[in-house]
């Protein structure tokens, strides 16, 4: 009977004999990495896997000096590790300590250059995308003339647009050299014209088998065809440089010429439909020119000329009548607002004239009371010296001085006799 | 009617855009009576071409025999 273990002895156990058993201790073995992690402790962890298990790996930092290329999912090698099962939590794993590349993880670092290199040339961008002819007039196949593809891509163009025309350039697909056949035939089609749309292609295969595909050669061509090309290499899922350097991606060859064969009876339909529209939106066009000008014949200007010259009396008329109708109630009005304003006038002048008379009277007598005339007519005299002016004080006049004596009826001279001085001196 | 003058050249496409186009301005009814007659006769000239591509087409299934452009019809059976 055994003893009983527990978790962490059996783990232990385990991993013993994985040290132990010389065929295990060092093991060489390959398979393609996947979920690659890189942590920041420097230790990197995946999956190696093929196509019938997996194991989990390990390469800790301190080994990962060992490997002199980026390990990259997708990539085929060969790790030497020691197989480990780990004591807390039971996970068998590998721990590495080297690697090498092997086959397609050669070609998928290649894959990754080419592409970087690509796209930093702008091969990739959208703005050389060229556009797909809605109506080829001649699609140029490049692919073998063998197998079911150049065969699949008939049927489809002649399902679609029976009439449309197809020229294969025949060329390896796979194997050494394909590649060069695939960019010579591009650029025979150009050099020769030999058509509107090139779609290059094969079906799927292995990757090594689509590696024609992805060759700077075949890009390259792709990207210096003036024809629009569609690439049509694989399945679904698998991209290729060719993929990305072509005008539009189809994923099998037959969808490619799906996509550029186009239906014919969608273009006859279209073209039905527009030919009749055509000539619908100019018949209304004509209906509504026609429809216009029988409302202006209608008019009744034109049905009736004289209407102007109607319009134009029966407008004077009225203004007529309304000026006759206006007129001497103006006038009127006037009239009375005048003569009220000149009795006013007349009025107020006959009340100046009658005060200014009146005034005038008083005036007058008053000047006729302060004439020294009047004074005169009641028996007073003027006296005055033979120089004219007028005698105001008996202390100015002497003895024997001439003065005049004025009177109302005339003026006599007269003698001064005695003084005033000499007057008062008798008394 | 007289005859529209179309362009060399005219691809199937260009025939097809102009064509919408003209329908197109003929829908709003923009333009004087003579212009509308004009755009008119080059759609019917258009579709005419257009027509004509589409049934002018022969099918041909060839196969490039050499670089110097020598092809052979390409039997597919």
């Amino acid at each position: 009977m055994s003893s009983v273990y527990s978790v962490a002895e059996l783990n232990r156990a385990v991993n013993e004999t994985l040290t132990r058993d010389p065929l295990l201790a060092k093991v060489q073995v390959r398979g393609e990495i996947s979920g690659l992690k890189k942590y920041p402790s420097g230790h990197t962890y995946f999956t190696l896997k093929d196509s019938e298990a997996a194991v989990d790996c390990v390469l800790f930092r301190g080994a990962a000096g060992n490997i002199r290329f980026d390990l990259l999912d997708g990539m085929s090698v060969v790790l030497f590790a020691r197989p480990n099962l780990y004591d807390k939590t039971g996970r068998f794993q590998l721990i590495v300590s080297g690697a090498r590349e092997e086959g397609i993880g050669d070609l998928y670092t290649r894959f990754i250059k080419l592409k970087e290199k690509l796209e930093r040339e702008g091969l990739f961008a959208a703005s050389k995308k060229k556009p797909i002819p809605t109506m080829p007039k001649r699609i140029v196949a490049v692919t073998s003339s063998a197998g079911a593809v150049i065969r699949d891509m008939i049927h489809v163009t002649r399902r679609r647009f029976p009439g449309m025309s197809l020229i294969l350039i025949p060329v390896a697909v796979q194997g050494a050299g394909a590649e060069n056949e695939i960019a010579a035939a591009i650029a025979t089609a150009n050099r020769l014209q030999l058509g509107d749309v090139i779609i290059v292609g094969r079906g799927g295969g292995s990757q090594e088998d689509l590696q024609p595909f992805n060759e700077e050669v075949t890009a390259r061509a792709i990207a210096a065809s003036d024809i629009p090309v569609i690439s049509a290499v694989g399945h679904e899922t698998d991209y290729t440089i060719a993929d990305f350097v072509a005008d539009l991606r189809a994923p099998t060859p037959s969808a490619a010429a799906e996509l550029v064969v186009p239906l014919k009876n969608a273009l006859y339909e279209r073209l039905e439909l527009l030919s009749s529209s055509l000539e619908q939106v100019f018949a209304q066009r004509l209906e509504l020119s026609g429809r216009h000008l029988t409302h202006l014949a209608n008019r009744p200007v034109l049905v009736k000329p004289t209407a102007i010259v109607e319009r134009h009396q029966a407008r004077l008329a009225l203004y007529h009548q309304r000026l006759v109708n206006v007129f001497p109630k103006r006038m009127t009005d006037a009239d009375m607002r005048y003569s009220r304003l000149e009795e006013k006038f007349r009025a107020a002048i006959q009340r100046i004239e009658s005060n200014c008379a009146s005034k005038l009277e008083t005036l007058t007598k008053a000047l006729e009371t302060l004439s020294p005339l009047a004074v005169l007519t009641r028996g007073y005299s003027v006296i005055r010296h033979p120089t004219g002016n007028m005698v105001m004080s008996a202390s100015s006049l002497k003895k024997d001085d001439i003065v005049d004596l004025v009177f109302a009826d005339g003026e006599v001279d007269a003698r001064i006799l005695c003084s005033a001085s000499e007057l008062s001196k008798g008394t | 009617m007289t005859d529209c003058k179309l362009p060399e050249n005219l691809t199937y496409e260009d025939a097809i855009k102009r064509l919408e186009e003209i329908v197109t301005i003929l829908e709003r009814g923009e333009g004087s009576l003579d212009r509308s007659m004009e755009l008119f006769r080059e759609g019917i000239a258009l579709s005419t071409f257009c027509a004509d591509k589409l049934n002018a087409m022969r099918e041909e299934m060839l196969i490039l025999v050499d670089q110097s452009g020598r092809t052979e019809p390409f039997n597919d059976e």
